[in-house]
This record gives C-alpha cells, structure tokens and sequence, in this order.
C-alpha cells in the first residue's frame, strides 16, 4: 500500500484537460485518418477517464502531459491492433499506421513537442476547409481543438446544445465525404486556406469579445481558445504570415482596451 | 485508533456529466481536496485504484473464470484505507466523497486487528 506522497496532491494547471484534449485530438486523428475522428476523440475520452481514475489515488503524476499522451497513445495502438474496430482503415493507412506504430519505440517522434504543435495546426485547417459552412467550423473548431463540450459551446453562442451538436455533426460528415485529410495545405493553396483559418479564429474571438454575457467564463475561454491557435499559427514558420500577426495585434489590442 | 477501508462502488465514470474535459478535471480536484484533508487530519493511510475486471480463482479445482461483470454502478473503482475512533467517526469522514452526486456508494468496513 503506497501513501500519497504530499508533492503530488497538488493542483493541476488550470484548463490541462481541455487544452491536452484538442492536442491529442489532432494527434490521434493524424495517425488514424480524419475519417475515424470519432474515434480519436472516444479515446482521447477514455484516457482522461483513466487519468481520473488513477490520479484520484494515486496523485498527479510528475509530467502529466507525458502520462496523457503515453496512455493515449497506447489507446490507438490497441484500436489499430484490435480487430473490432467499426470503420475499416483505407488500406495503405493500414499499412503506413502499422509500419508507424511497430517501430520500437513507436511514434514517439510524432509525439514530440513540435510534431504535437504540427498535428494541431493541420486539425485546424481540417476543421476550417471552406467546404464546411462557417458556423460549423466555429464549433468544430472549438469542439475538437478547444475541448469544449457542445453545452459550453452552446452557451456562448446562446444557442441550444442540439444545434451545436448538428453543426459538430454535420462538419465530421463532411470532412468524411469530402475525404478531407489532415495533410498540410500546399504552397498554392495556402494562402485561401489560412483566409479561412483566420476568419474563423477572428469569429471566434469577436464571440467571446461582444457579447451581453462577456463576464462568463466559457465566453473567456472562447477569447483565450482563439487566441492560443492564433498565436500557434503566428509562430509556425509556414503560417507566420504578416495577416497572422495582424489579426494577434488586433486581438491582443482589443484585450488592452477591454483591460484599461 | 482503529483502521478502516472505504471501498468505492460506482460514481464518476459512469456519470454522463464527465463527457467533459473541464467537467472532469474540475471533479478529480475535488478529490484531490478530500485526499488533502484527510491526510491534513492524519486519517488517510493509503489507497488505490482498481482496474474493472479481472480474474476469478474458484474452487479446488482451482478454475479461473473472467470477472466480475459488475454492473458499472456496482463495479468497485478503488479503496482507501483510513483511521479513525471508531466507525461513526470513519463514516463521517466519507461526507467528503466527491462521488456522492453522482450516486457513487461508499461501503465501510473495519479491518479486523489481531488482538481480540
């Protein structure tokens, strides 16, 4: 019987759960195919029910980041590995996924810091192809990026919980049938596709910014959600682009005058 | 001071109000804040999780059977082991269970000593 050792009662970062949860969202989906996003994000699901269940006793573990991603990580294995799976992977994902996995030390690259960031910023452009309506990619976006659940979304947005769900819904559908994969925009296209990035992140904070509810914490939140994907595609070198910065500035001055 | 094991049937995983990352991570710290106090009082000896199912070892002929298939709001998630006066003093202790809300059950019971 182990006692709780006192360092690791502690409290956790504020939001660990709701930020890993997008990251590793993206992770998941970039190795399963945006075609089992549904599943990446059951086990995502999972693997914060497991931090529950075992942090609960035994304290929050040294790097718990690491913990998450390492359980997550495992969860995917077991999917791929398991023959129950509903969906049928495309068989040359099959394959590339295997040969990802049976490494020895599998995709542990993948899991690295820089590569994290990577998968988050083509979830993104995932999430806002233009071939989703806007209002859908808003709460796509929110959903598997921010963490936030259809009711938080719905708050915001002073709408009902049903109608968020349908728009989530309706944006998987169609980067299903779209067969929208989670591959970097090329040279060409990148400048429309980052427009469409942009103008949603801008809606986004607008969101959270004029509302009669600003004093709530979700509407906060939205604000913070926008501005962390801004500020992750202002640092990448492919996406650091002067509208980007443009768009943090106006952010960020909007926030100073809120504050002053 | 006597000791206690408080076994937990139940609770927050199954509750569909934890479908939410912040929901989750918000009622972990709960926990965390009992753990906390428990200890602050000098109460909490140890504890731990379980894993859902394993094993059934049965019988002299020693057969090993898959289990148990508890119904999840049955199913035991883990102990502590506590002390306290005596048992109203450990179910008083359990008022802090944060799993209470989500119609978790906490069964109490003194571990037996030696000398009696």
């Amino acid at each position: 019987m182990s006692a709780l050792p006192d360092k690791n009662v502690r409290q956790l970062v504020d939001h660990l759960f709701r930020h890993e949860t997008g990251r590793m969202v993206a992770v998941l989906t970039r190795f399963l195919g945006s075609e089992n996003l549904d599943t990446a994000e059951d086990l995502v699901q999972d693997t914060l029910l497991k931090a529950m269940e075992v942090w609960r006793f035994r304290g929050v573990p040294d790097n718990p980041s690491a913990w998450l991603y390492k359980v997550a990580r495992n969860k995917a294995i077991d999917w791929v590995r398991s023959g129950q799976r509903q969906t049928k992977l495309l068989s040359t994902e099959e394959e590339k996924i295997k040969s990802i996995w049976n490494l020895s030390s599998p995709s542990e690259a993948l899991f690295q810091e820089g590569e994290i960031q990577d998968s988050v910023l083509r979830m993104m452009f995932a999430c806002c192809h233009p071939s989703i309506p806007l209002e859908s990619q808003i709460a796509l976006t929110l959903k598997t990026l921010g963490g936030l659940s259809a009711t938080e979304i719905a708050n915001a947005f002073l709408t009902s919980e049903e109608t968020i769900a349908k728009r989530i819904y309706r944006a998987k559908e169609k980067i299903k049938q779209e067969k929208i994969r989670l591959d970097p925009p090329g040279i060409f296209e990148l400048p429309h596709r980052l427009d469409s990035v942009l103008h949603v992140l801008y809606l986004m904070f607008n969101e959270g910014y004029h509302s009669s509810h600003s004093d709530t914490i979700i509407r906060e939140d939205v604000c913070a959600e926008a501005m962390r994907l801004t500020f992750l595609l202002a640092q990448h070198k492919a996406t650091g682009l002067p509208k980007v910065h443009a768009l943090m500035a106006l952010i960020k001055r909007k926030i100073q005058t809120c504050l002053s | 001071m006597e000791k206690f094991m408080l076994i937990f049937h139940g609770g927050s995983d199954v509750a569909p109000e934890m479908k939410n990352p912040e929901a989750m991570q918000k009622h972990m710290q709960k926990w965390f804040g009992w753990v906390e106090k428990l200890k602050k009082e000098g109460r909490y000896e140890g504890g731990e999780p379980l894993e859902p199912s394993g094993k059934f070892v049965s019988g002299p002929n020693r057969i090993v059977t898959d289990g148990p298939f508890a119904e999840s709001k049955e199913l035991v998630g883990g102990y502590f082991i506590i002390s306290a006066k005596d048992i109203d003093e450990a179910v008083a202790l359990t008022q802090d269970y944060p799993d209470f809300i989500f119609n978790g059950k906490v069964q109490v019971r003194p571990i037996q000593k030696m000398d009696m």
